[in-house]
């Protein structure tokens, strides 16, 4: 015969069976006197249990919990401080905590953000305008034609290297290795070297109007004067 | 704000209320939460840890934390359920600090003590086991925690399966098997302890 197992005789006692289960139990225990044994062993314990009673926990206490939670020494987490801010203005849990989850992220993306800007400024390069010295034009001296200059900052370390433009008159110039080129020259094409301060400089230099502008470059300036490719270098004999 | 609670003593199922109060700092709404279920901390205390002055410091706990973390009750149980968790909780805590290896051997593995015969009293202290609620309480005391838990919840507070599948945060399967199990070793303990007295 097989026994009820101590999980289904305690369950009946609950009263925690279904009617069904609870019939073949019944059956069971009208024929196991074993089973019979142990379903009043265990109806023994719960008497016994249940003849504990309650006691009543002495009044002091009482004075000694009321006293502790009012001066409670547990310190305030920040979630406890906003639950029960949010609660004194009626702010309900699920309207407050997406808003803090909000503003949290917010703050993060900010902060990511301008920690990648800060980063890519030292990596990638970055363009931006720098503003340069006035060159007066030398067809227009009256007015002063603003030199604009773009660098490329971050792209080399050494800033001699970083290539630079300029624009004079109506040519536009590429500082590269120190050297002004002007666009469309091919640096690598052979060129006149020319000091336009000395002395007997020839006198087809005389068809560029802006010299003193291309002199303020400060540099070697390596362009085309009609069909010559010539380079231009100033104070070259000091 | 007495007169919130003076209403919701009046009125008698407002736990939330009680706990809403508690919430806008009214220190009469945690007075009242204390006078519901004081006494159902203190006995499951009790119960668990068989000490009087335990059950005191694990009532304190209890109280201390519910009046801390009241603020976070949802009502998704009832508040009793909750300060049950709450009981629980502080009893393994306490339970577990205060384990020593003797209190380990007595009731972590009930298998050696079912086996081993009581030595450790003199006959004076048999003559004072005698009582059975004494014997109730020592044979209590020697189950493993899980077993105590459930069957304190179910026999001695009268919460259903389901209630105490949510205190325990355990399946009702498991309850189910811890009572019966938790029952049953109570059941050897105590037909051991009458033999012992009978032979005596």
């Amino acid at each position: 015969m097989r026994h009820a197992s101590i999980e289904v005789l305690s369950s009946y006692l609950d009263g925690e069976l279904t009617s069904d289960r609870r019939r073949q139990v019944e059956l069971h225990l009208d024929e196991c006197q074993e089973c019979r044994h142990r379903l009043e062993g265990l109806h023994g314990v719960v008497e016994n249990l249940e003849r504990l009673g309650r006691i009543s926990p002495a009044p002091f206490l009482e004075r000694q919990v009321l006293h502790s939670a009012a001066t409670s020494a547990y310190p305030q987490s920040l979630m406890d401080r906003l639950e029960k801010g949010a609660s004194r203005l009626h702010i309900e849990r699920w309207v407050w905590m997406p808003t803090f989850g909000m503003v949290i992220a917010l703050v993060s993306i900010i902060y990511l953000f301008s920690w990648g800007l800060e980063r890519r400024n030292h990596g990638l390069p970055v363009v931006f305008n720098d503003e340069t010295p006035e060159v007066k034009s030398a067809d227009n001296l009256g007015s002063p034609q603003r030199l604009r200059q773009e660098s490329m900052l971050g792209e080399a370390p050494d800033e001699a290297l970083s290539p630079r433009t300029a624009q004079v008159g109506d040519r536009s110039f590429e500082l590269v290795d120190g050297l002004w080129i002007e666009k469309g020259v091919d640096p690598r094409a052979p060129s006149m070297s020319v000091d336009p301060v000395e002395t007997g400089a020839p006198e087809w230099l005389e068809q560029l109007p802006n010299l003193a502008e291309l002199e303020r470059l400060g540099g070697p300036v390596r362009l085309r004067i009609g069909d010559r490719l010539v380079q231009l270098e100033f104070n070259r004999g000091e | 704000m007495k007169a919130a609670v003076l209403m919701a003593k009046a009125t008698g199922d407002t736990d939330l209320e009680l706990v809403e109060l508690h919430r806008y700092g009214d220190p009469a709404a945690f007075e009242e939460i204390y006078r519901r279920h004081a006494e159902m901390v203190f006995n499951v205390a009790l119960r668990m840890t068989g000490d009087a002055e335990e059950a005191a410091d694990v009532s304190q706990e209890t109280f201390l934390r519910v009046h801390r973390y009241c603020a976070r009750f949802r009502g998704r149980s009832s508040l009793k359920t909750w300060i049950y968790r709450v009981t629980v909780n502080c009893c393994r805590s306490r339970y577990r600090k205060n384990q020593s290896w003797k209190n380990r051997f007595l009731s972590g593995s009930l298998e050696k003590v079912e086996q081993l015969p009581d030595t450790r009293r003199g006959p004076e202290d048999r003559t004072l086991a005698r009582d059975r609620g004494d014997v109730v309480m020592q044979s209590l005391r020697r189950l493993p925690e899980p077993f105590r838990e459930a069957v304190v919840l179910r026999d001695l507070e009268g919460l259903s399966y389901e209630e105490i599948a949510g205190v325990l945060g355990v399946r009702i399967g498991t309850v189910r098997s811890r009572i019966a199990r938790g029952r049953d070793r109570l059941r050897i303990l105590l037909e051991s302890s009458k033999s012992c007295d009978t032979h005596r």
